[in-house]
C-alpha cells in the first residue's frame, strides 16, 4: 500500500466488526459492523431493545461480545477491561458520586492524586467549559438535573479521552433544558473534536445533533447516513417509520416507474419487483396547489380536517379516487399563495414524483 | 448448531484469561477468597454432619444410624413432640402477631411507635429470659402457681409460652412489612361499592397479607422446632428434638446419633426456607409502583379495639421480660422479698463475672469481624462483574445460614473443628471459634441488609470509575463505603446483639474458659440457682438495650451530618 493511500483512506478511529451478543435465546446484537472517523459525532438511534445500548456497552467494555472485534485506532480492544480502553462515559442517571463535591467528582479520574493544585486548575477549566463556573464546592444533590448532567460531562472529559460515549444523556431532562443542552453538547464536541458515540431513542435529537446517524432494529443496523439521508432517503420501511412522520399508501406496480393507487397512476423514481408495494411520502412533501392544472401525480382531495400546529398547519386529506386512503399533509400557511383552507373544501394536491418512495410489501 | 453456541463461549473463557489485568485478577482472587472462607465457615462443617450421620462403623457410607434413631422410641417421641409444639406455637402466634401488626399499621392509636418498640424487645433477650420468667410466675414457687390448678408449667405449656415470647417479634416484623404495602385505591374502590369494614378486611387486607402470613408461619415454625433454650429450662420431661441433639452429643457423646438428629432438624428448616424465599419473591411482585399509600381514617371503635390488643400483648411481653429482671434483684423468692444485688455477685458461678466479659468480647469481636466480612462479601456479589461462578457460589453461601438452625451449625462445628485430623482443631473451645461460628450463624440477615443498601446505589458508579481508570477498590473506599455507612452500623448492631444473646450454636463450642453469659444462663439454671440465672439474663438484656440505643444515636448523628 502506498503512503498516499493511507492518508486518503485514513483508517477509522473506532471500528466494530461483526459484533454479536446473545443473552440466552435472545440475540441483542447480530453481526454489527460500524466505523467512526476521528472527531465524528455519531448517534445510535432505535427503539428500546434494538441493541443500541448493548453495542455501547460492548464498546465501553462493560459487557463482552460472543463474537466479533472492536478496534480503537487499529488496536484490538475487544477483550480489554474498561480501564485499558480510552473513553469517557456519561449515563442517563448521571451516576455522580453523591458524597463527593462537584470538584471531587470531576477530579475523580485525574492522576496522580497528590497534584491538587493542578487538578483544581483543570476542574475550573472544565466547569467554565460546561457553563457552571464556581460550583466546585457544591454537592450533586444541590444541583438541578441539567446541571448534574453538565458535571457528569465535565467528569467524562476531565482526562481528555479520545472517545466520548453518551448513553441517553438527555432523556431524564425537561424538554426545554434538553434542547439547550443538546445544542451546547454539539458545540462543545465540535470545539474539542472528541470522537463521540451517543445512544438515543429520540429521533429528533439524533437528527439535530449527529454528523451521522446509525438506525438500529432487532440487533442489526438498518441504515447509516447523515441526518438528511436518513430522513429523505430511508433505506427501509422501518427507518422511514421510525424517523419522522410518513404517509403510507397501498399501491400496485404498473411498470418500473409507475404504480396505481385506487384509480390513479403515480410516477416515481423506481418501483421494486413484486405486484404489491407501499408508497411512502412525508407530510411536508405533499404540495397543495393554488389552482387545478392537469399534471402528473396531481389529483383532487377533500379536506377532512384542519389543525393549527404552530409554524405549520396540518391537513387531513381524503384524495378522490383512492377509497379508504387518508393523507396527512403539513403546509406552511405563509408560503401558501391562496385563501385559508377550510374543512370540506376540495383542493388540488401534488405528490411529487422525486419524493415518492416505494417499498416492497411486508410479508406478514 | 451446538458448535455455534459452544465456540464463542470457549473464546470468551480463553480471551478473558489472556486479557485479565491486575485489577481483574484481584477481583477474581477476592471473590474466590471469600468463597473459600465461607466454605470453611459453613460448607465444611455442614458436610461434616452429613459425613458423621452417614459414615458407618465399618467405614462405609449408609443409613445405619438413621435406622437406630428410627428404632429408638424416645427419639421418635421427641420428634412428634417437636412438631406438636411448633405447630401449636405457630397457630397461636400468627393471629396474635397479625392482630398486633394490623393495629400498628391500620389504626390511629396514639403511641404506636412505643408499642412497636415493646413488641421488639424480645429480640434483645436470649430465649432463656422468658423461660426464667415463666419459672418465677408459674414454677413450683411461682406467684401465679395457683392459676394452674395443681398442674405444672414444666412441659408442653411452658415451652409454648416461652416460644410465644421468643418468636413474636420475628413474626411481627414480617407481618408489619406485609401490611405496609396496602394500596389505598383498593379500599376506596371497596368503600365506593358499599363494602363493610369486615368485608374489606376479609377481601383486601387478609388476601394482601397472605404471603406475609405464610412466610411468618414458616419462620416461627422453624425457630421453635430448632430452639433449644426454652425447652431446656422449662421443658421438664417433655422431650423435644433440639434438646435431644444436645443430650446425645454433650451428654452421651453419641456423635453419630446427634448428627442424625441434626439432619432431622435441618430438613424442616431447609423446606421452610425454600418456601419462604419463593413467597417473598411473590410478595414483592404484588406491590405495584403506582400504589397509593393507605392511611387509616377516623374510627373510634376500631381504635379502642386496637388499643386493647396492643396493650394486652405488650403487658404480656413486658411481664415475661420484666419478671425475670425484677426477680434478679429479690433476695430469695418468695420467702425474702428484700431488694438486693447479691445475685449479681456471680461468685458461685464457674468463671464469675469473666463469663459476662467473655460475652462482651464475643459480641464486639462478632461485630468487628462480621461487619467487614459481610459487607465486602455483599460488595463482591453485587458489584464485581468477574468470576460469575464464584459470585453464584458466594450468593448461595450467603443465603445458606438462614436455612441452618444454630444447633445444627454448632454440631457441624463440633464434628469439623474437633476432628483430630483437622489442623485447626486447636481452635476448638476457644472464644475465636465461637466468634466465627456466630458470624456464620447470622450471616444471611446481615448480608441481606448490606446487599439491599448496595442495590440502592447507581449501578453505573463502577462503570464510570472504570472508564476513568480508577480501580474498584478506590471507588469502594471513596464512594461506596461512605454512602453505605448507615447500613454498616445496622449490620454491626445486629451482629453485636446476636453475639450477646445467641445460645444454640455456642452450647457445643464453649469450654470452661470461654463460657459466655447466654450459655451460662443454662448451666446456672441447671444447678438450681434461678436467681443468678435471671441476673445473668438481665445483664444480657441491659447490655443489648444499651448498645442498641447507642447505635441508634450514632445513626441519628450520621443522618444529621448528612443534611
Amino acid at each position: 500500500m502506498k503512503p498516499a493511500d493511507t492518508i486518503l483512506t485514513a483508517s477509522p478511529y473506532l471500528a466494530v466488526h461483526g459484533l454479536t451478543r446473545r443473552y440466552g435465546a435472545f440475540t441483542a446484537l447480530d453481526g454489527v459492523s460500524l466505523a467512526l472517523r476521528h472527531g465524528e459525532f455519531v448517534c445510535l438511534l432505535g427503539p428500546s431493545g434494538c441493541g443500541k445500548t448493548t453495542l455501547l456497552r460492548q464498546i465501553a467494555g462493560l459487557d463482552l461480545p460472543d463474537d466479533g472485534r472492536i478496534t480503537l485506532q487499529d488496536r484490538d480492544i475487544t477483550r480489554l477491561p474498561p480501564a485499558k480502553r480510552d473513553y469517557g462515559i456519561v449515563f442517563q442517571s448521571y451516576a455522580l458520586f453523591p458524597n463527593l463535591t462537584v470538584a471531587d467528582n470531576i477530579a475523580y479520574g485525574l492522576t496522580p492524586r497528590r497534584e491538587r493544585a493542578r487538578h483544581r486548575e483543570r476542574v475550573r477549566e472544565l466547569l467554565d467549559m460546561v457553563g457552571l463556573p464556581g460550583s466546585e464546592d457544591k454537592y450533586p444533590s444541590q444541583l438541578s438535573g441539567g446541571q448534574q448532567q453538565r458535571v457528569a460531562l465535565a467528569r467524562a472529559l476531565a482526562t481528555s479521552p479520545g472517545l466520548l460515549l453518551l448513553d441517553e444523556p438527555l432523556s431524564a431532562l425537561d424538554a426545554r433544558v434538553r434542547d439547550k443542552l443538546r445544542d451546547e453538547l454539539k458545540r462543545l464536541q465540535k470545539k474539542l473534536g472528541v470522537t463521540t458515540l451517543m445512544v438515543t431513542h429520540d429521533q429528533a435529537e439524533a437528527l439535530a445533533i449527529a454528523d451521522r446517524v446509525v438506525v438500529m432494529n432487532n440487533g442489526r443496523i438498518e441504515q447509516v447516513g447523515t441526518p438528511a439521508e436518513i430522513y429523505r432517503r430511508p433505506a427501509s420501511r422501518f427507518v422511514a417509520e421510525f424517523v419522522g412522520e410518513a404517509n403510507w399508501l397501498p399501491a400496485r406496480r404498473a411498470d418500473a416507474y409507475s404504480v396505481t393507487v385506487g384509480a390513479h397512476t403515480l410516477k416515481l423514481a423506481g418501483v421494486p419487483a413484486g405486484e404489491a408495494c407501499t408508497l411512502f411520502v412525508r407530510p411536508e412533501d405533499i404540495l397543495v396547489k393554488p389552482r387545478w392544472e392537469a399534471a402528473p401525480n396531481t389529483l383532487l382531495a377533500r379536506i377532512a380536517d384542519v389543525s393549527f400546529a404552530g409554524a405549520m398547519t396540518r391537513l387531513q386529506l381524503l384524495p378522490e379516487g383512492m377509497p379508504g386512503v387518508m393523507l396527512i399533509a403539513e403546509v406552511c400557511p405563509s408560503m401558501l399563495n391562496r385563501q385559508p383552507l377550510v374543512p370540506g373544501e376540495i383542493v388540488p394536491i401534488e405528490l411529487p414524483a422525486e419524493l415518492l418512495v416505494a417499498y416492497p410489501e411486508e410479508r406478514a | 448448531m451446538s458448535s455455534v453456541v459452544r465456540r464463542p463461549l470457549l473464546a470468551r473463557l480463553g480471551a478473558l484469561g489472556q486479557a485479565a489485568d491486575g485489577e481483574t485478577r484481584t477481583a477474581q482472587g477476592l471473590v474466590w477468597l471469600w468463597v473459600a472462607l465461607l466454605a470453611l465457615l459453613l460448607g465444611l462443617p455442614l458436610l461434616a454432619i452429613l459425613g458423621r450421620a452417614l459414615l458407618q462403623g465399618d467405614g462405609r457410607l449408609g443409613f445405619g444410624h438413621f435406622g437406630e434413631v428410627l428404632d429408638s422410641p424416645g427419639l421418635m417421641q421427641a420428634t412428634l413432640n417437636s412438631f406438636v409444639v411448633s405447630l401449636t406455637v405457630t397457630t397461636i402466634v400468627l393471629p396474635l402477631a397479625f392482630g398486633f401488626a394490623w393495629a400498628l399499621m391500620r389504626s390511629r392509636v396514639v403511641g404506636r411507635a412505643v408499642f412497636r418498640q415493646i413488641a421488639l424487645t424480645p429480640l434483645l433477650a436470649p430465649s432463656l429470659m422468658p423461660a426464667i420468667s415463666i419459672v418465677y410466675l408459674f414454677g413450683n414457687q411461682g406467684m401465679l402457681k395457683s392459676w394452674l390448678d395443681g398442674g405444672s408449667i414444666y412441659g408442653f405449656w411452658g415451652i409454648v409460652l416461652g416460644e410465644l415470647f421468643y418468636t413474636f417479634p420475628h413474626a411481627l416484623l414480617i407481618l408489619v412489612t406485609a401490611l405496609a404495602s396496602a394500596d389505598a385505591r383498593l379500599f376506596e374502590a371497596a368503600r365506593s361499592m358499599g363494602a363493610s369494614a369486615w368485608r374489606q378486611f376479609f377481601t383486601i387486607t387478609l388476601p394482601g397479607a397472605r404471603y406475609g402470613l405464610l412466610s411468618a408461619g414458616l419462620v416461627v415454625f422453624t425457630l421453635v422446632i430448632t430452639d433449644f433454650g426454652v425447652p431446656k429450662v422449662v421443658g421438664g420431661n417433655y422431650n423435644v428434638l433440639a434438646v435431644e441433639a444436645y443430650k446425645q452429643v454433650i451428654g452421651q457423646q453419641n456423635f453419630e446419633r446427634g448428627a442424625v438428629v441434626g439432619l432431622m432438624l435441618l430438613l424442616p428448616a431447609v423446606l421452610a426456607f425454600v418456601l419462604e424465599r419463593r413467597t417473598a419473591r411473590r410478595q414483592q411482585a404484588a406491590i405495584t409502583a403506582r400504589a397509593v399509600q393507605y392511611t387509616p381514617g377516623r374510627d373510634p371503635l376500631r381504635d379502642v379495639a386496637a388499643f386493647g390488643l396492643l396493650s394486652g400483648v405488650s403487658v404480656l411481653l413486658l411481664a415475661l421480660l420484666g419478671v425475670g429482671i425484677v426477680a434478679s434483684f429479690i433476695g430469695y423468692w418468695p420467702y425474702n422479698l428484700k431488694l438486693t444485688l447479691d445475685h449479681y455477685d456471680f461468685s458461685q458461678i464457674d468463671g464469675g463475672w469473666a463469663v459476662y466479659f467473655n460475652s462482651l468480647k464475643l459480641a464486639t469481636a462478632t461485630a468487628l469481624l462480621g461487619t467487614p466480612l459481610v459487607f465486602l462479601g455483599a460488595y463482591w456479589v453485587e458489584k464485581l462483574k468477574v468470576a460469575g461462578v464464584g459470585r453464584q457460589v458466594l450468593r448461595f453461601f450467603a443465603m445458606l445460614p438462614m436455612a441452618v438452625p444454630g444447633l445444627v451449625l454448632g454440631l457441624g462445628y463440633v464434628f469439623f473443628f474437633n476432628h483430630p485430623a483437622n489442623p485447626l482443631n486447636g481452635l476448638y473451645g476457644s472464644l475465636a471459634l465461637m466468634v466465627v461460628c456466630t458470624v456464620a450463624h447470622y450471616y444471611t440477615t446481615a448480608h441481606l441488609t448490606a446487599a439491599t443498601a448496595l442495590k440502592q446505589l447507581d449501578n453505573e458508579f463502577e462503570a464510570v470509575a472504570a472508564s476513568l481508570k480508577v480501580p474498584f477498590w478506590v471507588t469502594l473506599r471513596r464512594v461506596t463505603l461512605p454512602i453505605c455507612l448507615p447500613a454498616l452500623v445496622d449490620v454491626a448492631r445486629y451482629f453485636f446483639i446476636a453475639g450477646m444473646t445467641t445460645v444454640s450454636a455456642l452450647i457445643f463450642l464453649y469450654s470452661p474458659d470461654s463460657s459466655v453469659s447466654a450459655v451460662a444462663i443454662i448451666t446456672i439454671d441447671d444447678t438450681g440457682n434461678t436467681a443468678a440465672a435471671a441476673a445473668m439474663a438481665t445483664m444480657v438484656v441491659l447490655t443489648s438495650a444499651l448498645v442498641s440505643v447507642l447505635f441508634s444515636l450514632v445513626e441519628a448523628w450520621m443522618a444529621r451530618r448528612r443534611r
